[in-house]
């Protein structure tokens, strides 16, 4: 497998989340208050929205039709913009939540908008709409991350050792929970029952909604420090992780044998506040910046503010290899 | 007639053959219905066992499959402000256990013979001595001297109880060492000693002991006087009237 990276800086403050629509453009927003949106194969920015927030960006999310895209900060707000307007125009502000809205997600399928804030709660909102649908109430802790598949189902994580599985028709919720106090910065979702999420003490941990300890827990994944962010590619068992120490790990995720193994280990220097993959596996975009997303504890002035594209190439001549990055599988030459 | 009668020709038959096979018949044909019954009435029950036994199967099955699944909750609860600190932690609440109120202790004293409390025989001969020498001294005033009499002759009784109570455990112990053995090697139904058996074995050993020493003929006659001593007591004293 070849791995290539290439740096495009952007942003004058750390960028704070990244998403990707398509292979060939993803967004960022950041501390500065501006969201920009690139293009993937070239570096170049195709649109900068300067304060598109009042305060840190601290999330965003793009609807799986490319059409909308959500974002969401400390200004407690989440705006809707129009992303096939040439403008990018701003549709909606979805006021409601009390205290910093730390994430986003679409509903893939639909324009239904979940969102996560430091307020403890989870709310749902048609973005379509505009409108603000419902309120899920249950974590302890300030909910640092949301995110969601082509279900109903939405997956959090907050700083009182949980995550939990919302299932909004149902008005329930299933919780999750890890033996030490620990705040989950981090998770997302693989498959509809097997989900990844990285803590404040290190670990990674590989869960399955059928049971409510993680599947595997793997310690001091990136030399004991914080996991800033993690993606996964959906549907299929690769998964990266992205902290502090100058590392991308790229991660195979074999719940049924309950493994959760390195496969690679990228060097990107600085704070990865953002990992998104692509949907084939092929690409994989982590916004890079010189301070963690949510602070200001230490500063790598080492590092440059912007966002790594990292592909990677999968051998022609070695088949099985490629079956291996794409579906999930039980055997594997490894 | 039913066909059932037989292939002969009835007319042959004499009168008590003739009976008896229609006595057998009615049998029959009873043991039939009785048959029938019976196996109606084993079907249900089995049928009815067999969904007792699913119904067990599915709950010994769900409550397996839930044992490690997460908390289903209803996500409209709003959370209060203040944390449950323990339960944030993980900090392990203080359950005390006053053995006085436990189920588990009921009836039992923590006595010599409860494991761990071997300490009490020893505290037991200290104070024996302690009481020996107390009353070696001759200004005792009587009610003085009769009360340390009263607790020498309690802890007496205690250190005897406690001898008693740990012949019997050895006793039970080595019987059911053998008896293990036993059931292991040669597969015999086990045994369980009662209390009478006990007792039966200790005196056994008691008389053994006595004979090695040499007391057995004057333990023996004490026997005697007080067997008689009481049985006399037990006769009636005047004449039965004439």
């Amino acid at each position: 497998m070849q791995i290539t990276t290439t740096n495009y800086n952007g942003h004058k403050l750390p960028p704070t989340c990244i998403t990707m629509s398509g292979s060939s453009t993803c967004y960022t927003g950041s501390k500065d208050k501006c969201l920009i949106s690139w293009d993937i194969e070239t570096g170049k920015k195709n649109r900068i929205i300067k304060q598109a927030h009042s305060d840190h960006i601290l999330s965003v999310a793009v609807s799986s039709d490319d059409k909308y895209l959500a974002s969401s900060g400390r200004d407690k707000m989440i705006r809707i913009w129009d992303v096939r307007s040439p403008q990018s125009t701003h549709i909606f502000q979805l006021s409601g939540h009390f205290k910093d809205v730390t994430g986003v997600a679409f509903q893939s399928g639909t324009y239904q908008l979940y969102s996560s804030s430091l307020d403890r709660t989870v709310r749902v909102w048609d973005a379509s709409q505009g409108s603000f649908v419902d309120t899920l109430y249950g974590h302890e802790g300030e909910v640092s991350c949301v995110d969601c598949m082509y279900n109903p189902r939405c997956l959090t994580a907050a700083n009182d050792n949980s995550l939990r599985l919302w299932k909004v028709f149902e008005e329930s919720q299933l919780v999750f929970n890890l033996s030490k106090t620990v705040n989950i910065d981090c998770a997302k979702l693989m498959r509809e029952g097997i989900f990844l999420s990285g803590s404040q003490d290190g670990s990674v941990c590989l869960w399955s909604s059928s049971k409510r300890k993680p599947l595997v827990k793997f310690e001091n994944a990136h030399g004991g420090e914080w996991i800033n962010s993690v993606g996964t590619v959906r549907f299929s068992d690769v998964c990266a992780t992205g902290s502090s120490d100058g590392y991308l790990k790229l991660w195979r995720a074999r719940p049924a044998e309950k493994q959760l193994d390195q496969i690679a280990n990228i060097a990107v220097p600085g704070f990865i506040n953002g990992i998104s993959m692509s949907d084939d596996g092929r690409v994989m975009v982590a916004c890079v910046g010189q301070e963690h997303r949510l602070g200001r504890w230490t500063r790598n002035s080492s590092a440059k503010n912007g966002i790594v594209v990292v592909r990677m190439q999968v051998d022609q001549d070695a088949e099985s290899e490629e079956d291996e990055e794409i579906s999930d599988n039980d055997n594997d030459d490894e | 007639m039913s066909d059932s009668e037989g292939e002969f020709d009835t007319a042959e038959l004499s009168f008590e053959d003739r009976l008896r096979a229609k006595q057998n018949e009615t049998i029959r044909n009873l043991n039939l219905k009785e048959k029938k019954a019976a196996k109606d009435a084993s079907a249900l029950k089995q049928q009815k066992s067999t969904l007792i036994a699913n119904k067990a199967d599915e709950a010994a099955e769900l409550h397996k499959k839930n044992k490690n699944a997460p908390k289903e909750v209803s996500s409209k609860a709003y959370v209060p402000r203040i944390r449950n600190v323990t339960k944030q932690y993980q900090i392990k609440k203080i359950e005390s256990r006053d053995p006085r109120f436990m189920a588990a202790t009921a009836g039992k004293t923590p006595d010599a013979e409860v494991d761990g409390y071997d300490f009490i025989k020893d505290m037991r001969k200290e104070e024996l001595g302690e009481f020996q020498e107390r009353l070696k001294n001759k200004d005792l005033s009587y009610e003085e001297r009769a009360e340390i009499k009263r607790n020498v002759s309690k802890l007496n009784g205690a250190i005897h109880r406690t001898e008693q109570a740990e012949m019997a455990k050895k006793i039970r112990t080595e019987f059911y060492e053998k008896e293990k053995k036993l059931v292991a090697e040669q597969g015999k139904t086990p045994y369980f000693l009662k209390d009478s058996d006990v007792k039966k074995i200790m005196k056994k050993r008691k008389i053994e002991e006595l004979k090695e020493s040499g007391g057995l003929d004057k333990y023996l006659e004490k026997k005697r006087k007080k067997q008689k001593s009481s049985q006399t007591s037990l006769m009636p004293t005047t004449r039965r009237s004439k």
